[in-house]
């Protein structure tokens, strides 16, 4: 899965591409384009750069430096397809020899001021390149078919002075020209593969110095990663946001879950939901190398992660809710017994049909996948059988304020809270009322 | 020739044209040939432009001549066709119809035709972008982007007239003089609460004159519109409309002169005398025929 279709999970992730204060067009959509690692070694790997890179954020001496390099990423253009080009064999123009003098400059300005801040870059060296594209040592990031590129030339250029409406002149100056870019061309193809190096190295380092500002601003934690997932101290950074406009405070939760089934239950606005988009946020964050909103934080890595809520996309594509529900679901037992290495993520299913049926599909759900090795999270309002399924609940009201905290439960045990709840919402009195009378029948 | 001592005492300017062929190119040609040496000078234009054939009625255009110093931008494809030598300075991600822009600094005089950004926003961003290197930016303004001559943008402007905006002396003159009045209206005053006022926005139109003079409730307030590129109301409704309502405008462009080209592109001359003594009567301005000067 790539990043630019993993940010359409509802679950915070795009919230958190969106505030990464990456400088260059080219790394962003290179950021987007990016696989989710699936390999634990390699989760390991980048979350060590991204470490590395904390580091070097966190000292106070690079302060400058940060903000110089942040600067000179600005400068950073897409040269994919100038360097195609130059691949294939074809004269480059002006346009092309500029940007590609550009890209050759910058990285030596780079280099020299990652060494000051004593971070270990291997960018390659492409002196030879700036050379072939100043002949006049003047230093300076413009281009043209310089005069030094070849005697004659400067002679026909000021003769042309002299006779400006000469044509024939002209022609013979573009031929000139043309045959210096020829050289030129054919000189640097054989440093096409550095500069791509380049491109990608300065692209990676704007991503990562990005991910590290983020992770200072917003004190996140890198993960570890390991067999069970564990989240200490988790929250949810868009949540959060929504919650202090309003002028609100977010409760932070843990919750650790192992290979199999966990069932999460609580009152209603216990925030159930909000947990599994935060599990879900933070897997994809340290599947793609960033740092995670924890106060500490162990993710066992996996193949692929599976998000079943209501988020109105069935509507689009003409399903009814339970439908697509059933079909999403389905997808994710597929994948169980195929025996992927799969986390789950399954916000009420079946609440859109009748109690008894939806308990009877959420029982056997759990019963069908406990014969795989899934990580999964469920949240229900049914009672179910769980048969020793390790149970969460959300410690619900106590003393008229929500706790939100997650603490074990009994197998079976569903808070009955939803009529005090509403009664603290203030919707209409008899209604309430009536339903108590009820519910003691 | 005053204008040029105008010219440089402001940032920028804008050099408009009522309708095409009526000499915009020639006028911008006459500024950069006039220019001290040694001015530093950047030169763009709006969108299109700069074609050595004219779009719309086929007839030949001038292009931009450009002497050793001054500084352009252009789109990609413009660039790879200049008949001059240049240095490139940056190529920019700001978008043109014909590939991204990009700005240099011309080494050996020649011509070159300009396509700049084609969007206000954008074009601000080149104009601070070059800030630094240049003292006087030139913007060619094209065909109906007279929005772009805005004052938001450019702090002057030159507007270029001429007998293809249309071929009766009297009613090129009026016409004209219709447009400058509408750049020199006056400049609103901001005061806090000020209820003797209507506020627009937008465009103004007939209709949206003729409701505001037709609702009792206003009589004795100020019209106030954002600048003279929001008016689009036929001549006579407005004259009849500040008879009752004067107007004034947020922004106000600083408009250095008028210029006319008294050829039609069908070949049909106006008397050049008579028509810059009409003009600069009805505008008090002065009026330049560029092709005599």
């Amino acid at each position: 899965m790539k990043l630019k279709e993993a940010i359409s999970i509802p679950c915070g992730l795009r919230y958190m591409v969106d505030s990464l204060d990456i400088q260059s067009g080219v790394a962003r959509r290179m950021l987007l384009e990016q696989d989710m690692a699936v390999l634990p070694q390699e989760v390991e790997s980048g979350l060590e750069h991204l470490s590395r890179m904390s580091a070097v954020v966190l000292n106070e001496n690079n302060a400058l430096s940060v903000r110089t390099l942040q600067f000179r990423l600005q400068g950073l253009k897409d040269l994919r397809t100038t360097l195609d080009n130059l691949r294939s064999g074809r004269m480059l123009d002006d346009i092309e020899l500029f940007e590609i003098k550009h890209l050759a400059m910058l990285t030596a300005e780079i280099a020299q001021l990652t060494e000051k801040m004593d971070m270990s870059a291997h960018l390659p060296d492409l002196s030879s390149v700036v050379s072939a594209l100043d002949p006049e040592g003047l230093h300076i990031a413009t281009f043209y078919i310089y005069d030094a590129y070849c005697p004659g030339l400067k002679q026909m250029r000021s003769e042309l002075e002299l006779h400006p409406t000469d044509e024939k002149l002209f022609i013979r100056i573009q031929d000139e020209e043309n045959r210096i870019r020829v050289s030129l061309s054919a000189e640097l193809i054989r440093y096409v593969e550095q500069l791509a190096d380049a491109l990608y190295q300065l692209a990676q380092m704007d991503i990562l110095l990005a991910k590290a500002l983020q992770m200072r601003a917003l004190s996140l934690c890198i993960p570890t990663t390991g067999r069970t997932t564990s989240l200490v101290g988790m929250w949810n950074p868009e949540v959060e946001e929504a919650i202090r406009m309003k002028g609100g405070s977010y409760q932070r939760n843990s919750i650790s879950f192992a290979s199999h089934p966990t069932i999460l239950t609580g009152s209603n606005m216990g925030g159930k939901t909000v947990v599994l988009r935060t599990v879900a946020l933070c897997q994809l964050l340290t599947q793609f190398g960033f740092a995670v909103p924890a106060e500490q934080a162990e993710v066992a890595v996996k193949d692929a992660v599976y998000v079943s809520m209501a988020d109105g996309q069935s509507v689009q594509e003409g399903l009814s809710s339970f439908a697509a529900e059933m079909r999403r679901i389905d997808s994710i037992i597929a994948a169980a017994r195929a025996n992927r290495n799969i986390l789950a993520l399954i916000d009420e299913p079946a609440r859109t049909t009748n109690p008894i049926e939806g308990t009877a599909l959420v029982s056997a759900l759990i019963e069908v996948l406990k014969q795989t090795s899934i990580s999964m999270l469920l949240v229900t309002h049914y009672t179910i059988n769980a048969h020793a399924c390790p149970c969460l609940r959300v410690r619900g009201m106590e003393n008229g304020r929500m706790n939100y905290e997650l603490v074990p439960a009994l197998e079976g045990e569903v808070p009955h809270e939803a009529l005090h709840i509403a009664e603290q919402l203030g919707v209409d009195t008899q209604w309430i009322a009536l339903a108590h009378e009820l519910t003691q029948r | 020739m005053n204008l040029i001592e105008e010219l440089l005492r402001v940032k920028s300017c804008s050099v408009v044209g009522l309708e095409k062929n009526t000499g915009k190119t020639v006028c911008l040609n006459y500024i950069l040939s006039h220019l001290p040496a040694g001015t530093r000078v950047a030169v763009t234009s709006i969108g299109l432009d700069g074609e050595s054939q004219d779009q719309v009625t086929g007839t030949k255009k001038p292009e931009i001549f450009l002497r050793k110093g001054m500084i352009f931008a252009t789109s990609e494809k413009h660039y790879r066709q200049r008949h001059l030598t240049s240095e490139l300075l940056d190529v920019s991600e700001i978008p043109t119809a014909l590939g991204r822009l990009v700005t240099a600094r011309v080494l050996h005089e020649g011509k070159v035709m300009l396509s700049g950004p084609g969007a206000t926003e954008l074009m601000k961003q080149w104009m601070r972008s070059v800030a630094s290197i240049a003292d006087l930016t030139l913007v060619d303004g094209a065909l109906s982007r007279m929005s772009l001559a805005s004052p938001a943008v450019s702090q002057a402007m030159v507007l270029a007239t001429g007998a293809a905006y249309s071929a009766n002396i009297d009613t090129l003159v009026r016409k004209t003089a219709y447009v400058v009045e509408l750049i020199n209206l006056p400049l609103y005053c901001p005061v806090v609460n000020d209820e003797a006022v209507i506020e627009v926005k937008g465009a103004v139109t007939d209709r949206l004159l003729e409701n505001i003079l037709n609702d009792k409730e206003n009589k004795g307030k100020r019209l106030v519109i954002q600048d003279f590129t929001k008016v689009f109301a036929d001549q006579m409704v407005w004259h009849r409309f500040i008879q009752h309502i004067p107007v004034y405008a947020r922004q106000r462009s600083h408009l250095l002169a008028v210029t006319v080209n008294p050829t039609a592109p069908n070949g049909m001359t106006l008397n050049s005398e008579v028509l810059c003594a009409k003009m600069s009567e009805a505008i008090s301005l002065p009026v330049y025929d560029l092709m005599k000067e």
